[in-house]
């Protein structure tokens, strides 16, 4: 298939964009407070803005940053519709929307509910420091790019969130640290 | 640069439940139902039909009313984007990426735009927080010709306290003397490695390395080192600069 870009520039086309990056997105969005249909319709809206924006993209692009800037504008804009449902963590998973919880034990849900509580009670930029670094694993500099901050302040949000999350595992269930493979 | 002996107060580090909570919540995504609707919208194969979703044939639901629109909406940008519509927009993407050369004058990046036809303008009046100007006199420099932002060599500590130079402040300033002197900046790395072996900004100094190699003209070390970042990393969305660094002919992906 013949790609739609300069061979100068080496842009993706959406659709791969798409295969590679939508479980990102969708988290991306998840995190910012979208549920169930809501991250439907804007990981559908940020593709639409990436679609439009394609011929942006140049080699040094970093794509996760990049996508996460327009996720973060689809999803405030998504909070900011009337029927949009108000930002809403919850330490309750979307269980429905997430297949490979089904296979997890009883003990990684707890954790994982725990974590998302600690998450949820943080500050929303700490908050997606927090889930850019540790959970999507982005370097810090792809975090401060995503969230259009200095480096120092995405490692501050980093750092503070991470302080959090330890504290609250630490609290919580010292014996149960182990690591399973 | 001095710096004492001390352990520096680096991240706290994560214990291994948390780890692999987070490593569950990275396992998370749409569902198949979802993708094979966001795929239909995606218009099957690339082709831009004017319906956006309009192909069928085996019950591909419509996304909801919301998505209906953006779907015809993606079908349209799509074929804005084929037909080569590529000025309207440039504005986020090009601040948020270029400001660390262009330092903080007027809106910044806060000016996104991001609405196509019927996009319920998503970014446009968003007032994302600024970048750029976190504290007077930050010199803002650039240092390296891609997506780097604004890395100052205040003194400000990222890591607060720390008598020694902080991990930002010696990525920074490697950074910033990446182009000029890199030598120095190579030192710089070398002294982040020892304080910081795994600091937050390991991967910022690798690149900051293989840049410095090269620039040295150490093409086969700098070659070496960006192999091993991306064989550590492979992940990393340093890829793409890393190849332009080292001029890999293997392309972006």
């Amino acid at each position: 298939m013949k790609r739609m870009h300069s061979p100068a520039n080496a842009a993706p086309r959406v659709e791969e964009l798409f295969e590679q990056h939508v479980s990102f997105v969708w988290r991306v969005l998840e995190h910012h407070g979208l549920r169930g249909a809501d991250v439907e319709d804007a990981t559908q809206e940020v593709f639409v803005v990436v679609a439009r924006k394609l011929p942006q993209i140049t080699a040094a692009t970093p794509m996760r940053s990049w996508l996460y800037g327009i996720a973060r504008r689809v999803a405030a804009a998504s909070r900011r519709k009337a029927h949009t449902r108000r930002e809403q963590l919850t330490g309750e998973l979307p269980t429905v929307e997430t297949p490979p919880d089904q296979h997890i034990t009883l003990e990684r849900r707890e954790n994982l509910a725990r974590l998302q509580a600690v998450l949820e009670a943080m500050h929303e930029d700490q908050r997606l420091a927090f889930v850019l670094r540790e959970v999507e694993q982005l370097s810090l500099q792809e975090v401060a790019d995503a969230m259009e901050c200095p480096l120092q302040t995405a490692y501050s949000r980093v750092k503070v969130a991470k302080g959090k999350v330890a504290a609250a595992f630490a609290d919580a269930e010292p014996e149960e640290v182990r690591d399973e493979a | 640069m001095k710096h004492d002996s001390s352990p520096s107060p680096i991240e706290p580090s994560l214990p291994a439940a948390a780890r692999q909570a987070a490593s569950d919540l990275r396992a998370r995504g749409p569902s198949e139902d979802a993708l094979v609707r966001l795929r239909a919208s995606l218009g099957g194969g690339g082709s831009p039909s004017p319906a956006g979703h309009a192909k069928s044939g085996e019950g591909l639901e419509p996304l909801r009313s919301a998505g209906r629109a953006s779907g015809s909406a993606l079908g349209r940008a799509i074929g804005v984007v084929v037909a080569g519509a590529s000025l309207a927009g440039v504005g986020w993407y090009v601040a948020a990426h270029r400001s660390s050369s262009n330092p903080p004058t007027g809106t910044g990046p806060a000016a996104v735009s991001a609405s196509p036809a019927s996009m319920p303008e998503p970014s446009d009046s968003v007032p994302v927080e600024t970048r750029g100007a976190p504290k007077a006199g930050s010199p803002a420099v650039a240092t390296t010709q891609s997506a780097r932002p604004v890395v100052t060599g205040a003194p400000s500590t990222a890591e607060g306290g720390d008598s020694g130079p902080s991990e930002t402040q010696l990525i920074g300033r490697a950074q910033m003397l990446v182009h000029t002197n890199p030598k120095k900046a190579l030192m710089l790395c070398e002294e982040h490695a020892r304080r910081y072996p795994n600091g937050m900004l390991v991967q910022e100094r690798e690149v900051l390395m293989v840049e410095a190699l090269k620039r040295t003209g150490r093409d086969r070390e700098a070659a070496e080192a960006s192999e091993q970042l991306l064989q550590t990393n492979p992940d990393t969305a340093h890829r793409n600069k890393l190849k332009v660094l080292i001029g890999d002919s293997g392309g972006a992906d």
